[in-house]
């Protein structure tokens, strides 16, 4: 089960993830992502803190989004105060690309 | 300080004369002290290393004046001796020393000292202490304390204890393993080329006979194998088995053109050619004789072994060969390209000679493979880290593969991996295996499939963490092949070339007079009998030539890398040297020199 909450809308959107980001869960994510008129994005932060789970697909979703801000020059940040899944960034590496 | 006459009393003493200093002395030992006289100053005691003082029972390190010998006590420090041991184990845990330190002592007493208004204290040795011997019991039970099984050598103990003397002695020690007798493999054919050698008198051209030509016939014995002995365990002091290595050679194999016999101990050819032995595989290269020319009657040579020219390589030929190639004339304004070494017993002239060159793209990529092994190992190290995080779902791994976690951790953390394994893909894409043996082209088959695995969308396909060590391990076996390929550098010998072109992964070798107008390139060394004029001569090793240069106006270049020495019998002045990244010029003539560095020449150019 994954919860999305938009917690700020365009052109500084954030938007808050909790429970389980995965193959079964990311449609929901993207759908919201979907609704935004990206043309009005300035940047976009995902707010992780209140994810149990992720597994890669999650992960590789986040990177997709990553790609595409850095295609358009949108800032993109991932903000996580929950360090088992912090945990998990800094071992796929995405840390090395995606600031806090 | 400014005393006037006025301030003082009448009964006050100006007779300054009378004044007398206390005095403090050390008399056998003991402290006397006089008291001054009049305003004289007191005496003063100036503590030093090595005694205690005592003023009425408290200590005293500085200075301090003193009034009476009663309220001053000593106490002179002794240097004790000292016994102290360790008890070492060696780190494969087969040895117990016992390291012993005697440390001789010194009885100090103090100086005496002729009285004095400032008595500085000073003590003198009076006698050495001797230091204790160890406790036996006591480090016999500290040895067996650490539940050694093997002997305890109590007579080396006891005397390392009781002699008074720095000592490791050995007290005890393990029963070492019995290292193996690695196989042997013994090249039949080599002995049979010797005998030949001896036994003939006139050149005869016939395959068996020509020990010029080294070659076998079908039936011939080419090795033996004598099978490895393997080793005995033995035991640690704790009494835990040691293995012994594992033996070498552990089996002999079979190239192409060849058999085993007699289980695999006698390894036989099974056609005609040039027996080759790489490592323990034993085989048998292909032989194409040419008994006159290669000119247009023969057409280009291409054949996937050895390549034997009784004549001379034409004008406008070329000869690529996946062996060795031999010429016994010249090489006229041709080409010639082999897998192994090239002998020219003629001229070269106007040629292009390459001898290895699909060893320097395995060269290549052997330096890519072992660099990337580890950080493999690394991936999936990570692999493992994340499947074990607890709050790392699994599901979609179990569902369809690592492949996907794999290719994100090379985009994200390993980013050097993919890198690396499409450059070793470019670099066997141009490795022509197509005239080399079939274990070579087999050997590249595997990289580039395993290099396939980590470019693009080949990560998907890895199925497991445990495919992707499988990989690794595949690897770190392919990077063992390839350098037992490496051990056989391919070398170029001629008599004589002229405005050649030639490159080696080995040596090159003109034995000749003259070496002129050339462009050589050895992965080993350049070795030049006679002149060498003009041109560019470069080798990773060393290089060694008659003459060096001209007095005519043609360059004549060498270059080694750091470490590497250029040598001569004569330098004329002209000649361009380069040695690491130092280039300079020869000034005048030099004479049976080698350079290992080029400072010398820079003493030259000032002085000239």
């Amino acid at each position: 089960m994954l919860s999305v909450r938009l917690e700020k809308d365009v052109p500084d959107v954030v938007v808050s993830l909790s429970g389980n980001l995965d193959m079964m869960t990311g449609e929901v994510l993207q759908e919201t992502i979907k609704s935004l008129d990206s043309a009005q994005v300035h940047s976009l932060t995902f707010s992780i803190g209140g994810l149990d789970f992720i597994d890669s697909t999650g992960v590789g979703q986040l990177l997709k989004y990553y790609k595409r801000c850095a295609a358009k020059d949108i800032c993109f940040r991932i903000e996580n105060d929950n360090p088992e899944i912090e945990e998990i960034l800094k071992i796929i590496g995405i840390r090395e690309l995606v600031e806090s | 300080m400014l005393v006037k006459m006025g301030e003082l009393q009448a009964e006050d003493n100006l007779d300054v004369s009378s004044d007398l200093p206390g005095k403090a002395g050390i008399v056998d030992g003991r402290l006397i002290v006089e008291e001054p006289v009049g305003n004289g100053a007191w005496p003063v005691i100036i503590p030093c290393e090595g005694v205690k003082v005592f003023v009425n029972g408290e200590p005293v390190s500085r200075p301090f004046v003193v009034e009476t010998a009663a309220d001053v006590s000593f106490h002179v420090l002794d240097q004790k001796p000292q016994s102290a041991y360790e008890i070492l184990l060696s780190p494969d845990k087969m040895k117990v020393t016992l390291r012993t330190r005697f440390v001789k002592g010194m009885e100090f007493k103090l100086c005496d000292r002729e009285p004095a208004q400032k008595l500085k204290l000073k003590t003198e040795p009076v006698r050495e202490l001797q230091p204790q011997a160890l406790d036996f019991r006591q480090v016999l039970k500290e040895i067996q304390d650490l539940k050694i099984r093997t002997r305890i050598d109590l007579e080396a103990l006891a005397s390392a204890c009781r002699n008074l003397e720095d000592v490791e002695a050995v007290i005890a020690e393990g029963i070492p393993a019995q290292p193996p007798v690695h196989g042997r493999i013994e090249r039949v054919w080599e002995l049979q080329a010797q005998d030949a050698e001896e036994s003939s008198e006139e050149e005869r051209v016939d395959h068996r006979e020509r020990n010029r030509i080294l070659s076998v016939d079908a039936g011939d014995v080419l090795a033996h194998w004598h099978p490895p002995i393997p080793g005995k365990p033995g035991r640690n002091v704790f009494g835990q088995l040691v293995q012994p290595p594992e033996p070498k050679n552990a089996a002999l194999r079979a190239g192409r053109g060849v058999k085993l016999v007699s289980g695999g101990t006698v390894a036989v050819a099974e056609k005609a050619g040039r027996p080759v032995i790489r490592g323990n595989v034993v085989s048998v290269s292909p032989q194409m004789i040419i008994e006159g020319n290669v000119d247009l009657k023969t057409g280009n040579i291409r054949f996937k072994g050895d390549v034997v020219v009784f004549g001379s390589v034409c004008e406008s030929m070329e000869i690529d060969a996946g062996g060795q190639v031999e010429v016994m004339g010249d090489v006229c304004q041709a080409q010639i390209t082999a897998g192994a070494d090239v002998i020219v017993k003629g001229k070269v002239i106007s040629s292009s000679i390459s001898a290895g060159q699909h060893l320097v793209g395995l060269f290549r990529s052997l330096a890519l493979v072992k660099k990337v092994i580890p950080e493999l190992y690394k991936l999936s190290a990570a692999c493992a880290q994340l499947q074990q995080h607890p709050n790392f779902s699994t599901k979609d791994l179990s569902d369809s593969g690592a492949g996907y976690l794999i290719k994100l951790l090379l985009e994200m953390r390993f980013p050097g991996i993919p890198k690396s394994f499409a450059k070793l893909g470019e670099i066997l894409a141009n490795i022509n295996c197509e005239l080399q043996e079939e274990e070579f082209s087999d050997l590249i088959a595997r990289m580039r499939g395993i290099a396939k695995c980590f470019v693009d969308g080949g990560p998907l396909t890895i199925t497991s963490r445990e495919a992707l060590d499988a990989m690794g391990n595949d690897l770190q076996h392919l990077a063992e092949e390839m350098v037992k390929y490496l051990e056989y550098p391919a070398n170029i010998t001629a008599s004589y070339c002229q405005n050649a072109t030639l490159e080696a992964t080995g040596d090159i070798a003109i034995t000749g007079s003259l070496a002129y107008g050339s462009d050589m390139v050895a992965g080993g060394s350049i070795e030049i009998a006679g002149d060498c004029r003009c041109g560019t001569y470069q080798a990773k090793q060393t290089i060694r030539v008659g003459t060096a240069g001209s007095k005519g106006i043609g360059k004549t270049y060498f270059s080694v890398p750091e470490g590497g020495t250029i040598t001569a019998k004569q330098f004329y002045p002209g000649v361009r040297l380069k040695i690491g990244s130092d280039l300079r010029v020869i000034n005048s003539m030099w004479y049976d020199h080698t350079f290992r560095e080029l400072d010398s020449l820079s003493a030259e150019a000032a002085n000239g």
